[in-house]
């Protein structure tokens, strides 16, 4: 039994990032599709705070490599 | 001062929305502007990360094996077959509050120069207009349609997510179904309350 | 640099095309919204027409693509109250600002209350709807 959908799927620029690659939907897995509630991104959307592009799911910051 | 022929008025209109895309890779939208400013009064800067499509890449992946251990992500090609978009996304750069600011300033300069080829620019309180100051009478009261009329404009433009330049022209002309909606409804409300005017005032 | 001299000569070639075409003035918008004169309205269709061939060219030119952007669910309710303040200010917010430029003072209060309503926005959207906020900025 799956459990919702995160329902600010739409426009996030993170899941854009995670349906692109195979390799990555892991964490479509774990989180939009999945636990969305423990997402650090939905947590600032729901909020209304905006959303850094690069916080991670996990609360993890993109860095360049 | 003469007003353009419609058709003038289209073409200038659509050349400024192309020249804005060609130049800056965005859609001409206004009310985005303002809120963005606001944001950044209410929440502080937005620390910035521009990467290439490579970089970005890269930092996905190590992120991924970090938070899921080394076995989650094996070196797999993109999903996408189609060449332009083998690359993949990129992270870009938002726009700087003195950016938002620069345009706003800019289109105030587009009024006064518009205003000063026209022999002005004269100065006036409220706003100039027969019809306006038929309506709305003495300083008070215009002043105080002007200042509700300005919050139901801030309010309601950030509650839709844009406004006639980013969904009337730049979201229609792009078949977007939200723009399109927008702009009906802001259109439609624009017409029944000036009927209201003229039907109680 | 090149931003800022796109984002300043945008600006101001849009400000200016504004003024001219009279969308700064409020009896001008008036008239439109009540159908006196359909200038103003027929500048706005054809922008869009002149848009959508843009777009065709330039995506058959560069191959640039856009995604569809889902529906936002302020988006009635919202462009509805934003009509009833252009409708009553005769300005949205560029046209504000335009305004601001030829003189006309009384677009300082509008402005105000632009920010305000904004900001007003902002607050309730924390408070209470808390859907997903998107801007018509495009990242």
């Amino acid at each position: 039994m799956a459990d919702e959908t995160c329902p600010h799927m739409q426009g996030c620029e993170m899941y854009e990032i995670f349906t692109f690659s195979e390799t990555l939907a892991v964490w479509k897995t774990r989180y939009c599709q999945g636990d969305f509630k423990r997402c650090e991104r939905f947590q600032r959307s729901a909020r209304g705070q905006p959303v850094p592009v690069n916080l991670l799911p996990n609360g993890h910051v993109l860095e360049k490599p | 001062m003469q007003h353009w022929p419609w058709f003038v008025g289209g073409a200038a209109l659509a050349g400024v929305c192309v020249f804005h895309w060609l130049t800056l890779r965005r859609m001409l939208a206004v009310s985005g502007r303002f809120t963005a400013m606001i944001n950044r009064a209410r929440f502080g800067p937005e620390k910035q990360v521009e990467m290439t499509a490579e970089e970005l890449r890269a930092a996905m992946l190590a992120a991924t094996r970090e938070a899921f251990g080394p076995d989650a992500a094996p070196d797999a090609p993109p999903t996408s077959t189609k060449p332009e978009a083998k690359a993949g996304p990129t992270l870009t750069k938002q726009q700087s509050a003195g950016m938002h600011l620069l345009f706003l300033v800019a289109l105030l300069c587009g009024g006064l120069v518009s205003a000063f080829l026209a022999g002005g620019p004269s100065f006036s309180g409220g706003l100039r207009g027969e019809l306006f100051n038929g309506f709305f009478g003495g300083k008070a009261s215009s002043a105080a349609v002007l200042l509700f009329g300005g919050v139901l404009v801030g309010f309601g433009t950030r509650m839709a997510a844009g406004c006639t330049s980013g969904h009337g022209l730049c979201g229609v002309s792009r078949f977007q179904v939200g723009s399109l909606l927008a702009t009906m409804a802001f259109f439609g409300t624009g017409v029944l309350t000036s009927l209201l005017l003229r039907w109680l005032l | 640099m090149r931003e800022r001299v796109g984002v300043a000569v945008t600006g101001v070639v849009f400000g200016f095309s504004l003024s001219r075409i009279g969308f700064s003035s409020w009896d001008e918008v008036h008239r439109m919204f009540t159908f006196a004169d359909l200038r103003l309205l027929f500048t706005f269709m054809s922008a869009v027409v002149f848009l959508t061939l843009a777009w065709i060219a330039i995506a058959r030119l560069t191959g640039a693509t856009w995604a569809p952007r889902n529906l936002h669910p302020g988006t009635l309710a919202g462009g509805a109250l934003f009509g009833i303040g252009w409708a009553l200010s005769g300005a949205c917010p560029s046209i504000a600002m335009v305004q601001l430029g030829e003189g006309q003072l009384g677009a300082g209060l509008t402005l105000i209350g632009i920010v305000a309503g904004n900001w007003l926005y902002s607050v309730v959207h924390e408070r209470w709807f808390r859907w997903s906020a998107a801007s018509c900025v495009d990242a």
